[in-house]
């Protein structure tokens, strides 16, 4: 089972929905230290952490926390490698499909069709797993380099021509996200390789209104990160969305197509950073900016660290609200590590600092959008 | 001070107004309600916030740099000219153009680095380097560095005011390089396209159609805000003025890619207009803008097996292309598996 949500019966087709298709590969048992027979050529890609938190992660996010009352939600397909059962909000358990290349296959074409079923729907594309490209971005499935077909390609998804067949979606709105390694390792380009773009294109739409965002530079590997979890572009992609992303043009606060690309650069070039790692995303908005989703009060990524290194390790810092607002202070005491990082609501706050050696030290601020950093000059 | 989009935001934090201000200048805003502060998005991707002062918002190079920028002391470069060559390209209309560069250099550490770097021809060597330009030139330049047997060739648009060369004192292999061109606009477009910030690119939209205006002086202005209406699916205020862009400026590929884009929105179905197009951009030499060899590569790569074959010859010639660089850089090596040596291309005010 790949549709792990829907909208109720009969709503989708009339409305403007978001339908997504999630893919998260971690498992890849034809691949270095993998549990299957060795592909001839592994490309020396084995298996991966990663992508499966990354894709929960976004899938979590998009059931629980996506709002947009002009474009609700309407279907998401998931697949995941190694499986899972999903616990909907109903009660009910679904055993997950493996993200195998005829899964995915199935799964795009009815997530394609819809999208397709209204120009004022919004398409919504994850994928996390290997990457690698030569002329065009090919993404991995599970079981690429299985010896049940004679030809690798066989198992291996053309994303540049996928693209190229999505402007003839309907679907005016289109988001996609690669977290996946685009460089080209040997002996690729000697193989000639080539891959299936999944859906075919209808040319006779408008160009549609996009954002296509890599987590790495073309002809780049995306960095591995040392510490578990979510990938670098899954945790950006998270903060962007609940706060780092946010504009007001109006009463309420929104993320826009526009808004959102910026702010994900930078916050995945600063999250890698964290990890002593260098990462260089490749964002592609195109179009007339829409908005994706609404938010009540932005988190933003805040990050507070002292100047001299006897200061950090002294520092027992705080962040205490303005008086008129209803937010919690926020506490990191002496000897925890820095910079302090956390997800703070935006507004006045006033950042105190305590020391053994240096005097106390005491700064109102303001927090807002994309992210906040402050050095305390002790 | 690069041009910037600047942000006005209210006291409920509503953005009330977004638009792009020019170092020097003074915008007049009127608002429903007193603002709280406004916002500058820096074309280097910094934004920074400024408490409002008053009804007149004086922002100053100093309220923009970070802190700690602030107390490193300033490395004066002391530059000596050292040689001057003119250069005149007869324009479409055989009105003959007449400029200058000056080379200029440090006299420190030129005996130290590795890399031997040329422009157009000429000869230099080592870090700390400078060239100033007086005049445009309708062509780009080519500026071509040679570090062992890597070897890297950067596009230089012809309306550059200054490129300058400096070497990282901890590691041999990598340079930076910093270009300057004439429109401070077109510098701070090209690095808000690179870095994704369509929303703050946007302030510049009526100022990228005015570029356009007959008669098109600065065609690599041009070029950029070509680049910028097509992100913004603008293909009405494009129109009128692509065949200008072709026709007026051969020795100008993006002006070719530019069109091939405008007929991939409005005519896809139109593959052999896009291939021509196409096509006539490699024979000019490939794009000054790596947004355009972008968007060249693409072009190719919808027009099917044809297209892929032409990809395929030319990442041949190309070599390693260096994506993140905002003008066209080529990095080839004769060594492989060495590591590419590490250059790093940048536009404008790096504030």
């Amino acid at each position: 089972m790949t549709l792990i949500y829907e909208a109720p019966a009969g709503d989708a087709k009339r409305e403007r929905r978001l339908h997504a298709i999630v893919i998260g590969v971690a498992d890849y048992p034809h691949l270095l230290h993998g549990t299957g027979p060795q592909a001839a050529y592994t490309f020396q890609l084995g298996q991966v952490e990663h992508p499966k938190p990354s894709a929960i992660a976004i899938t979590k996010w998009l059931i629980e926390e996506y709002r947009n009352p002009e474009v609700e939600l309407g279907s998401v397909e998931l697949l995941l490698s190694p499986g899972e059962t999903w616990q909907r909000a109903d009660g009910t358990a679904v055993d997950v499909a493996r993200a195998t290349f005829d899964e995915i296959k199935s799964a795009t074409a009815a997530w394609h069709a819809r999208c397709h079923s209204n120009p004022g729907n919004t398409s919504f594309f994850y994928f996390c797993g290997h990457g690698m490209n030569y002329l065009t971005q090919l993404l991995l499935p599970q079981d690429f380099g299985t010896a049940e077909v004679a030809i690798p390609w066989d198992r291996c998804i053309d994303f540049t021509r996928f693209l190229t067949a999505m402007r003839g979606c309907a679907a005016r709105t289109q988001l996609f996200f690669v977290d996946a390694c685009r460089n080209q390792p040997e002996p690729l380009s000697a193989l000639e390789p080539y891959g299936n773009p999944l859906v075919f294109a209808n040319s006779n739409v408008p160009p549609p209104n996009r954002l296509v965002f890599y987590a790495a530079a073309p002809e780049q590997a995306v960095p591995l990160r040392k510490t578990g979890g979510t990938t670098a572009l899954a945790e950006a992609f998270l903060k962007a969305m609940r706060g780092a992303a946010a504009q007001k043009p109006s009463k309420a606060w929104r993320v826009s197509l526009f808004s959102l690309s910026g702010p994900l650069v930078q916050l995945v070039s600063k999250i890698a950073a964290r990890d002593d790692l260098e990462q260089t995303p490749d964002p592609r908005p195109e179009g007339k900016d829409v908005v994706l989703h609404e938010l009540d009060t932005p988190l933003i990524f805040t990050q507070i660290d002292c100047e001299t290194p006897l200061a950090r390790r002294e520092a027992a810092i705080e962040l205490v609200p303005d008086m008129h607002s209803m937010w919690l202070k926020r506490v990191s005491a002496a000897g925890n590590s820095r910079p302090w990082l956390d997800d703070v609501e935006l507004g006045d706050w006033e950042v105190l600092a305590n020391f053994k050696s240096f005097a106390p030290y005491q700064e109102k601020v303001e927090i807002g959008t994309p992210f906040f950093e402050w050095m305390i000059e002790r | 001070m690069p041009p910037a989009a600047v942000e006005i935001v209210a006291q409920d934090l509503q953005t009330m107004k977004r638009m792009l201000v020019r170092s020097g200048r003074t915008e007049e805003v009127e608002t429903s309600a007193p603002a709280r502060f406004i916002r500058v998005h820096l074309p280097s991707g910094r934004v920074v916030s400024i408490a409002r002062s008053g009804t007149m918002q004086r922002v100053t190079r100093d309220m923009l740099t970070p802190p700690n920028a602030r107390r490193e002391s300033a490395v004066k470069e002391d530059y000596t000219p050292t040689a001057r060559r003119r250069f005149g390209i007869p324009d479409a209309r055989n009105t003959e153009l007449t400029g200058a560069m000056w080379e200029q250099r440090t006299g420190e550490g030129s005996s130290s680095s590795q890399w031997l770097w040329s422009l157009d021809g000429g000869k230099c060597a080592a870090q700390g380097l400078r060239w100033v330009f007086a005049g445009d030139s309708l062509r780009p330049f080519e500026l071509s560095g040679r570090f062992g047997r890597s070897s890297v060739g950067v596009s230089i648009p012809g309306d550059t005011q200054s490129v300058s060369i400096e070497s990282d004192r901890t590691d041999p292999k990598r340079q930076r390089i910093q270009l300057f061109s004439r429109s401070k606009v077109g510098d701070t477009l090209l690095n808000f396209l690179r870095n994704g910030k369509l929303l703050e690119a946007e302030t510049a939209t009526d100022l990228a159609a005015r570029v356009f205006t007959p008669p098109v002086i600065d065609p690599f202005a041009a070029a950029i805000a070509g680049y910028l209406l097509l992100r913004l699916h603008d293909a009405q205020r494009l129109e009128p003025h692509l065949n200008a862009l072709v026709e007026d400026f051969p020795d100008l590929a993006d002006g070719p890619v530019i069109h091939a884009g405008y007929l991939m929105l409005r005519s896809p179905q139109d593959t052999e207009g896009i291939a021509s197009l196409l096509e006539l951009a490699i024979e000019r030499g490939m794009p000054v803008y790596t947004e355009g060899l972008r968007m060249l590569v693409d072009g190719l790569l919808t027009l099917g097996d044809r297209g892929f074959e032409r990809v395929r010859e030319l990442r041949g010639r190309l070599g390693h292309v260096l994506w993140e660089s905002p003008v066209r850089t080529l990095l080839t090596q004769a060594d492989s598996p060495t590591p590419l040596p590490r250059v790093i291309v940048t536009c404008g005010d790096p504030l």
